[in-house]
This record gives C-alpha cells, structure tokens and sequence, in this order.
C-alpha cells in the first residue's frame, strides 16, 4: 500500500512544488489549504505523513499540529512543519506543539524526501 | 513540461498576492486597526517571499524578505500602519511586480531593487526607537473555530458570535422575512459596518470552501466552446431535417431530438459560465489609480464600487480594462474639480467617484459616474462648430451634443494634460466597447456631475438574431440593435435636400440604406413598399434598413471573419445557418457609421 502523504499549505505555487518534489513512485499525495479542511481530511482518509506550513489563514500551523495530536487516529503520525520562519522561538513553539520536524523554506528536494524516509515506520502501511 | 507549470503557477500565484496585497493595503487606509488585513498582508508577501526563495529567484526573496520584516512589525502592532509606510509598502509591491516581470523575461529595466531595500531597512530602523503601539491591544484574529468542519456559518451566527447582537434580537429578526443583516441594523441591534464585516468573512469562508477548484487554460476553456459551437449548429441541421421528415413516422426521432436540444442549450450555458469571472477582477486595480492620480493632481479622491462579483466573459473582462482606466482617470483629471473650488461650491472637499456593474435584461451595465463639474455643452457645441463636425444652427439633442466628445481628436480639457490626454481619446473607448458588442451612455448634470453607462453583452460567442433574405443572401442582423420593421406606405417614403432617401416614422424621418448597394448583391426586392424596413439604432440614431423578407429569430454561434478570412467593413463576423449555408453578420454600429459618414457629406456639399 502507497504511502499517503498529507501536504498543507494555503499557496497553490507552493503545493506544486513540494508534491513535485515528492513526485516519486509509492507516494500518494492529498492536499489541503488550510488547517480547518486538513482535519476534515484527516476524519476521511488514515495518513502516514503529514507536512504543513505555519502562516495560514483560518487556522496557523501551530495551532493545526495540536489539533493533530489531539485525534487519537494522529497521536503519533510524524507531522513535519515546513516554513520559511526559522527562530529558535518558533522551533520551540513547534517541538511544544507535538511536531516531529521542522524543515526551513527553501528546502532541497533531496533532503526532503530523506528526511521523510526517515520518520515514517519501519514497515509504511 | 512539469518544471514550466510549476513557474507558471508561481507567476500566476504571485500575481494574484500582489494584487491582494494592494487590496490590502488601501482598505487599511481607511481601517488601520484591521488585524485580519494586517494578516493578510503579511501573509502574501511571506508566500511570495516562499516560493521565489524555492524556485531560485534569490532578488524577489531578499525582497520580499525586507518587506515582510515590516509587515511582521505591523501585524504584531508594534508600529502604526503611517502613509509613509503605506507608500513605502506600495512601493514594495511595484518593485516585486518588476522582478517577477524581469524573471518572465519581459522587459530588465533598473527595478529599483536596491534603493527599495535600503528605504525600508531605514524605515525599520526609525520606527524601532519610536516604540511600541498599542502593546496591549487585543487579540482580534480568530484563533477559536467554534464552527464544525466545512459548515458556513451564517450572518446570525457570526453577528452573534462578535457580539454585536444578543439571541433574542436574532430569534426577534429571524421571525420576519427581510434578509438578517437589514433587519438587525434596522432595529438598531447593530451597525451597517458590523454587517459589512459579518458578511465578508462570511465570503471568506465560502471562498475558502470552494477551494476544490482547478486552474484551466483558457486555451482549453475555448476549444470547448467552439465544439460545443459546433454542436449547436449540427444540432439545428439535425432540428431542420427532422421537422421536414412527414410526422408520426418519426415520433421517437422527434421527441430524441427535442431532448437533445435541451441538453444541448444547458451545456452551452454552462461551459459559457466556465469563462465568466466576477468583474471584480478588474476593479480592484482602480483604487490605486484613483489614489495616485489624485495625488499627482491634488485632489481628495474616493472611489466606491459595487456589484463586483457581477460576473463577465473572460475576454470581455480583459478588453474593458482599458476603456474603463481612461474614464476613470477622465473623472479624476477633468471631472472632479480642485478641494477649493469644491468647497467654495458647497461641495464636500473629497470627490467620489463610483463604480457599479449589475446584470441586467440579458446585458450587462458597468457606469463609471462622478459628482463632479458635469459637461458643459455650451463648451462642446462651440469646440464642435470649431471643429466642423456640425453647423451653429442645427436644433441637437442634450444626448446628440453629448455624444460628440466620442468624435475623434475631440477633447475640451483647458490643456491636454500628460495625464489623460496621451493621444487615448474617447472615440477610442468607444471603439473598444463597440469592438465587443456593446454601447455606451452619457448622463451629465453642470455642476453636479457625470455618468457614462457602458452596456455589453453577457457572451462574446453566442448571439440572438435575426436573419434576413437579401436576394439570395442571408444576413443576420443582431436582435439588440433591432427596435422594429416595418413595410412603408408610399406616402412615409422621400428624398431629402442631397439625395438621401428618408422613411417618415412616428414622425420621425430616418435615413434608408440599401443594403444591397452596400453588399453589392441583386435583391429580389427594390421598392421598399414591396419590401422590409428593418429599423436599427445605435447610440441614438436610427436608421432603415431595406431588406426583401424577414426569416426569424435564432440564436447564432459567432465565427470570426477575421480570423478566417479578413476584416470586412460593415460586417461583424459569420454564422453557419441550419442549412449549412454561410449567414455574414452585421456590424449595426459600422453601417451606421459609414451612412452617416455619407450623410454627412451631403449635407455639407
């Protein structure tokens, strides 16, 4: 069984590019632009990774990885925050939250991948 | 190419924040405390900033960077949202505006880049030592989704949710049938604004449901509707040589048929809709004109809109831009005059201008009206005797006299000023609106202000009607144009002074064209008592013209004659009749034109 990737982010440009750097036999990519529609997709469809950016409308990203680690479905799917912010602050923020990574904006495509590799579980799916 | 959609997309995507971006900025002048468009300020430049640091467009992320920084200030309240800022800012997006034109390879001017990055780092340095503002000041975004997932709540809901009313002064309003936001502000419960504010985020979060939604090329939108165009014409073979068939052996035929039509006539509705956009598309670049041409020229400016989501084709939207630009900078250049002659006047300082589009009757109005110094036509006559376009002593309507700032090389502005004067006139707007289907209107009052009403067609591609014989021709002559036909008694028919031939109307004596002069064709009819007056108007003036029968009313698929073949003079484009044959349609505006081109040349000699 594929392994389902969940990518939020409220740029249509931005969603491009991560699913084509995704774009790698064995991934099944689903997308959501906001925080409120990524939940409604989460109550649908059972998701290995999940990759959201932090400044969105409706509901930030911050905000969003909490609402994940609520769902008993999502207490343990790695959940990578990618965004341009970088401080130590928000990183913290994030680690509070309940995310598993936090990739900075602009990422390399490689890198991505590997580091998804590297978080999900021995046997995905 | 998977790479070039991805830029596409980002160019694309870019585009749009920036316009949002401006949006913004300029309904924060007049609401600076607005958090949510603090936010979404914010956050188009912090995309931006994104996706051109991803895609390798290092010169639009160190950008966008510096801009966001001062954004980030704003939004956390930690500088006040200053005019200096807000130029600064406006500045910002025309220098990214610039490099994304730069990075599609368009034109590589100085984009000012440089300059842009050391005024706002110095902008962020002054504010630092002026301190914090407003540091306590509540949070006003919504943090707090009380709403379950994907559910719209309604206005009631939201009013209730602010605060702005209680339950009671809901239940009382919901018992009566007006719509809610009426009624609550009515009964004084709340306030016009608190609604304004209910109901955009209302929008708000419809748009952002709606966001299953796909680009499309245009490219694919219109072979679509050509098809379908097609269809529409196989389809009326097909209704022609069924209703010849004898009835009763093809009932079933018959009723399949009928089905199909109306299959047919949903789906050509429906793929039109795909090309509609809301015309406030184009609207939301005015407020910046508006703004920076009224500062150019001194003036207290403010433009209203309304009827944004009212929805056009595509290319119309595209095609109306230009025409409405220069009516808008005519209103701000001539129309409202100077704060001092304003106030001495008794007018407020501020001018408005508005601009409203609504559907309407199967067209679509857009006015463009001023409360400014109205058209003089005193003025006007006497530049149009100067001019030669008319004689002193001819009796004019206020309309006809109106209508000459449409003649070309007409202008009555004091001095052609470089701002509105560069060589665009009126009679181009005219020809650009007229190029799409359309017509425009003039109300004016002296002193008190003017409105153009431009009306267009909702579609470009599909038309009503009305198909003529013309010795062996057909011509179609469009339905909009038409006001009546009529067969003369010998008695209206007369020659004038010059050698025109006019019919007597109601009393009214309008100029015949023989159309098969024009088109060089044999009729089968040259007496018009033997024949058909159709009478057609445009912009005020009518005219007959002399056809041998009427055959009916169709809806027809435009083709474009250009395209095909050339531009012909007096014709608008082509049809293919159920019959198969080729119908040429008319260009009501340019034969009108021509006549009167003609008419007026007799008169003269």
């Amino acid at each position: 069984m594929a392994t389902r990737i969940l990518v939020v982010d409220d740029s249509n440009s931005m969603r491009g590019i991560i699913r084509s750097a995704l774009s790698d036999g064995g991934l099944d990519v689903i997308e959501a632009t906001n925080g409120r529609d990524a939940l409604a997709l989460l109550d649908r469809h059972s998701v290995d990774v999940i990759i959201t950016d932090v400044n969105m409308p409706v509901m930030d990203g911050i905000t969003l990885v909490k609402e994940i680690r609520r769902r008993p479905a999502n207490g343990r799917t790695p959940v990578l925050v990618l965004t341009t912010e970088c401080t130590t602050e928000m990183k913290q923020e994030g680690k509070a939250a309940g995310a598993t990574g936090w990739i900075v904006k602009p990422f390399d495509p490689q890198q991505l991948r590997q580091i998804i590799a590297k978080v999900l579980p021995p046997q995905a799916g | 190419m998977e790479d070039d959609d991805l830029l596409q997309g980002f160019f694309d995507e870019s585009a749009e924040l920036l316009a949002e971006f401006e949006e913004c900025l300029l309904a924060l002048e007049t609401a600076p405390d607005d958090q949510e468009l603090l936010n979404k300020s914010f956050r188009a430049i912090h995309t931006i900033k994104g996706n051109s640091a991803m895609l390798g467009f290092e010169q639009i992320a160190a950008v966008a960077h510096t801009t966001e920084d001062l954004l980030g200030r704003l939004r956390k309240r930690e500088m006040p949202l200053t005019r200096p800022a807000a130029d600064l800012l406006l500045r910002s997006a025309d220098v990214i505006k610039h490099l994304l034109a730069g990075a599609r390879g368009e034109h590589s001017d100085e984009t000012g880049d440089e300059e842009l990055k050391q005024a706002l780092q110095v902008f962020l340095a002054q504010s630092v030592d002026n301190g914090r503002v407003n540091p306590a000041a509540p949070e006003v975004g919504r943090t707090h989704d009380i709403h379950p997932h994907g559910e719209i709540p309604r206005i009631g809901e939201l009013l209730l949710e602010s605060q702005a009313i209680t339950t009671t002064q809901l239940e009382d309003a919901l018992r009566k049938h007006k719509k809610i936001g009426d009624i609550l502000v009515e009964d004084l419960a709340t306030s016009p604004p608190q609604v304004a504010k209910a109901l955009e985020r209302q929008a708000e979060l419809q748009h952002k449901q709606d966001a299953s939604t796909i680009r499309v090329s245009t490219d694919k939108v219109d072979k679509l509707i050509n098809l379908v165009g097609e269809l529409v014409i196989t389809q009326s073979i097909i209704n022609q040589t069924v209703a010849a068939l004898e009835s009763g052996r093809a009932a079933l035929l018959e009723g399949a048929v009928g089905q199909m039509d109306r299959n047919l006539r949903e789906l050509q509705e429906r793929v039109m809709a795909v090309r509609m956009l809301p015309v406030g598309t184009v609207f939301r670049r005015f407020p910046r004109v508006v703004r920076d041409l009224a500062k150019e020229c001194g003036k207290a400016i403010s433009l209203q809109i309304k009827g944004e989501e009212t929805e056009l084709d595509k290319t119309v939207i595209e095609r109306i831009s230009d025409p409405m630009t220069h009516l808008i900078r005519n209103a701000v250049d001539h129309g409202i005059e100077p704060p001092d002659r304003r106030l001495a006047q008794g007018k407020p300082e501020e001018g408005l201008i508005r601009l409203n589009a609504f559907h309407q009757g199967g067209s679509i109005f857009i006015e463009v009206a001023d409360d400014g110094r109205g058209l003089d036509r005193a003025k006007i006559v006497r530049k149009a005797v100067d001019q030669g376009l008319i004689n002193g002593d001819e009796s004019l309507s206020d309309d006809q006299v109106y209508r000459l700032i449409f003649r070309p090389g007409f202008s009555t502005a004091e001095r052609v000023t470089d701002v509105s004067g560069r060589g665009v006139g009126m009679d181009v707007v005219v020809r650009n609106i007229e190029g799409l289907g359309g017509s425009i209107g003039i109300a004016t009052e002296s002193g008190r202000g003017t409105r153009f009403t431009i009306k267009l067609p909702l579609t470009l591609a599909i038309m009503d009607g009305l198909s003529i014989q013309l010795g062996d021709e057909v011509y179609i002559i469009p339905l909009g144009s038409i006001t009546e036909s009529i067969r003369p008694k010998p008695a209206d028919l007369s020659t004038v002074v010059g050698g025109g031939e006019v019919v007597s109307v109601r009393g009214q004596a309008l100029p015949i064209i023989r159309l098969y002069e024009r088109f060089d064709v044999t009729p089968r009819v040259t007496d018009p008592t033997r024949g058909l007056l159709v009478i057609v108007e445009h912009e005020g003036r009518r005219f007959a013209l002399l056809v041998d029968e009427l055959l009916g009313q169709h809806q027809v698929v435009i083709k474009s004659l250009e395209t095909n073949y050339r531009k012909v003079p007096g014709v608008s484009g082509a049809t293919i009749m159920g019959d198969g044959r080729v119908a040429m349609i008319l260009d009501v505006p340019g034969l009108i034109r021509l006549a009167s081109g003609l008419q007026d040349l007799r008169a003269a000699a």
